[in-house]
Parts: structure tokens; sequence; C-alpha cells
């Protein structure tokens, strides 16, 4: 006999369960969490050397590194003396909330006022996936093209903050910086966009400030 | 040890699991002299099913499919159990999840199950973009977005189009008619076959 039944469930029920949980986990130990997603090589982890820098001695971080292979971005941010730990991802496309789970158990990471958690690069799969952050930042360097925010729509309507990375190289390269503030302000008329420059340090304030104030507000929102 | 080097690779000459995207294991499987394998002999008698979970991550479609899978498994034995046919998936414009490859993926997963004629329905979701000035919802191109209101000049607002739900399912059932609790079937959005 053929029956029809209602679901009505998430698919990814099950993943924004474990997301729930790691954000009730944050929220007890007061922790900022930053998800970084981007294309490979747009200075997702030149960025946050500049930041744990820019931060140090104000406020502690830590660093879940997610890539398909190597230790080198964890080596990178260990190098500057703040905990980090690399999940390998082994040919997956992104991360999930079982795997931020284990990175931490894994990496035995203490409780600090900012995660921040490195995406695999990856401008679609990794948007589908709640990790239990505050924030999604999307990175876009300008050496990647001025058409992205459309071409990938789903990451820039969901992402909080567009930062524009390299900026130092726009006198470089073909990269209309007015159309791709316009593309992500069409799909996301409240999001923020910075632009920024990781090794002249340019725009890090404005990205500093923003981390700050999302701390605060964390802060005040946990007590 | 002939055991541990038997049985991977039996798994990995699996047809199912060929088609599929490699797994960060699947070269040590080779190789007598790898160090112990985090793959036990129990993991490779837990049916097709179980070896193609450990591929969830290798492509996103694949892991959503698995859930989906599980979801309809879990529901049609809450119900008394039975044979799944068809089960109908909202997915977003900006859901991030390509029909095309989650009903490839969809494929693999009920391949070598008892389910394995199931089919998935995916019922497509556009985004909307509207005007706070207007108030209306503004026509546009499946694709492609507008920047401003096209009639005040206003920035538009884009609403939905993130639906990764599962609606229902139908299944042949393995109780009498009775025994069964029926839902009533969602009304989908727009009908969509794999683009």
């Amino acid at each position: 006999m053929k029956k029809v039944v209602t679901v009505k469930r998430r698919a990814l029920e099950a993943n924004e369960e474990r997301a729930q949980a790691l954000r009730d986990r944050f929220a007890k130990s007061k922790t900022l969490v930053v998800n970084l997603i981007s294309s490979p090589g747009s200075g997702k982890t030149t960025l946050l050397e500049a930041t744990v820098r820019g931060l140090e001695g104000e406020l502690s971080c830590a660093v879940l590194e997610g890539d398909v292979a190597t230790e080198n971005d964890a080596d990178r941010i260990r190098a500057l003396g703040v905990p980090a730990h690399q999940i390998l991802t082994g040919g997956s496309c992104h991360l999930d909330a079982r795997q931020v789970e284990g990175g931490l158990s894994a990496g035995n990471l203490p409780d600090v006022d900012i995660l921040f958690i490195e995406n695999v690069g990856n401008l679609i799969c990794p948007t589908t996936y709640d990790l239990g952050e505050d924030f999604k930042v999307v990175v876009l360097s300008v050496a990647e093209g001025d058409d992205k925010p459309v071409k990938y729509p789903a990451i820039f309507s969901r992402a909080e903050v567009a930062v524009i990375s390299k900026s130092d190289l726009l006198p470089h390269v073909p990269f209309d910086l007015d159309s791709v503030r316009s593309q992500i302000t069409s799909l996301n008329p409240d999001g923020t966009i910075l632009v920024t420059a990781s090794l002249t340090g340019e725009g890090i304030d404005g990205w500093l400030d923003l981390l700050r104030q999302w701390f605060a507000t964390k802060r005040r929102a946990t007590q | 040890m002939l055991a541990r080097i038997i049985l991977p690779t039996r798994v990995l000459l699996n047809p199912t699991i060929l088609k599929m995207a490699p797994s960060p294991h699947a070269g040590r499987f080779l190789c007598p002299f790898a160090p112990l394998q985090p793959f036990s002999l129990s993991r490779c008698h837990r049916g097709a099913w179980a070896r193609k979970a450990r591929y969830t991550d290798a492509v996103h479609e694949m892991g959503i499919a698995l859930e989906i899978y599980r979801t309809c498994r879990e529901t049609i034995e809450s119900h008394g159990g039975g044979r799944l046919e068809r089960v109908r998936l909202a997915v977003g414009e900006l859901a991030a999840v390509e029909p095309e490859l989650l009903v490839y993926a969809w494929e693999a997963v009920v391949d070598e199950t008892p389910d394995d004629d199931a089919e998935l329905e995916v019922v497509w979701h556009r985004a909307n973009q509207h005007c706070s000035v207007c108030g209306e919802s503004k026509d546009r191109s499946e694709g492609s977005w507008l920047r401003l209101c096209p009639d005040c000049g206003m920035p538009l607002q884009v609403d939905g189009g993130d639906e990764l739900d599962i609606l229902d399912l139908s299944f042949e059932s393995d109780q009498p008619d009775e025994e069964i609790e029926v839902g009533e079937q969602e009304n989908g959005a727009d009908r969509r076959e794999a683009p």
C-alpha cells in the first residue's frame, strides 16, 4: 500500500543540531566565532596572520584551519604564538559541525576570546554548513575578478561581511571595485564591505575594529 | 594481516565505491605496509550504505543525499517500515546545492539498498528580490540579479531561496493500511527537472 508522509525537516538537520550544540558551548565560553570562507588563495591565512598580530595582548585568539592536505596554515598561525589546529579533510570540499567539534577536541584549544575557523578554500560548499559561528565572512581577492559575487550569490548573500583582499594589487589588475560593491549590496543590503591589503596593512584597522565591536556585543549578549 | 589487505581491496574494487570521489585513505588500502587503517573489520560488514557513509564529505551533495536518505529511513521505520518510492526536497536558489549533482549523488546513495528505485524529486525555489519602497517583488531572469529597483532605483532586498527541506515522501508500506498515519502532501513551488 502506497502512503505519503509529510516530513518537513531540514535536510541537514543533523549538522544544524551539532552546530547548535557548538553555539551553546561558545556562548558558555563567551567566545566569538568567525567562519572565513573564500576560494583558495584569496588570502584568508594572511588576513588571519595580520589579525592575530593586530589583536595581540588585547584579545586571545585561536584558529581552526580546514584544508584538504598539509599543516601549512596551522604552522603559520602557530609561528605567531597563537594556538591552532589543522583539520585535514582529505578531499572534502568544506568543514561541517562534526569536524569542528572534533578539531576542538583534537587540537585541545583553550577557551579564547575569538575563534577563527578558516574553511576549506571553496565559495560553494561551505555556504551550506552551519559551524556554530556568529558570523560568516567571505573573502574575495581583487585578483579573482570582479564578477564573483553574482556568480556565487549564495555565499555573498549570507556572509555578514565581505572582505575585498589584496587591494594593493588594484593598480595591476582589472577589477571594478564599485561594481563589486554594488553586486554585494544587491545580494546582501545589510552586509558590510571592507577593502584590505594584509601585506601592507591597508584596511586592517577597520577589520580589527569590527571584530572588537562583535566581541563586545557577544560579551554583552552572553552575560 | 591478510584479512586487513584483502577486505579493503574488495571494498576498493566495489563498482559503487569506484564511481565516487576517492577517500583520503583509499591509496593506503593498496599498501600492505601501511599503518593500521582507521577501517576495522566490522566496518567492512555494515553494508553498502555504511560504506558510502565514509564518503559523505567528498562532494557536499553526497553528504546531503545521505542525510536525506537517513531521514527517509527514520521516517519510514517510525511508520512501520516499508520501501521508499519517492522523496520531495525543496531546494532554494541560494542553498549552494546543484540539483543535478544531488540527484546523481542520490542514485549512488540508494544503489544496492532495498530502496534502489527510490526517486529524489527537487522542488526548486527561486530567491525573491523585492523593493521595500515600491513594496513589490521585481522580475528578473534566472541566474541574474538586479542591482537596484528598476522602478524607483532603491536597493532591493533578497528573500528566500535558502530552502533545503525534505517536504514529504511516499513509500510502499509493510503494514496494513489502518496502522499508518498519513500526512497531507505539501504543495511545492515550481517543479524542476535537474537543469
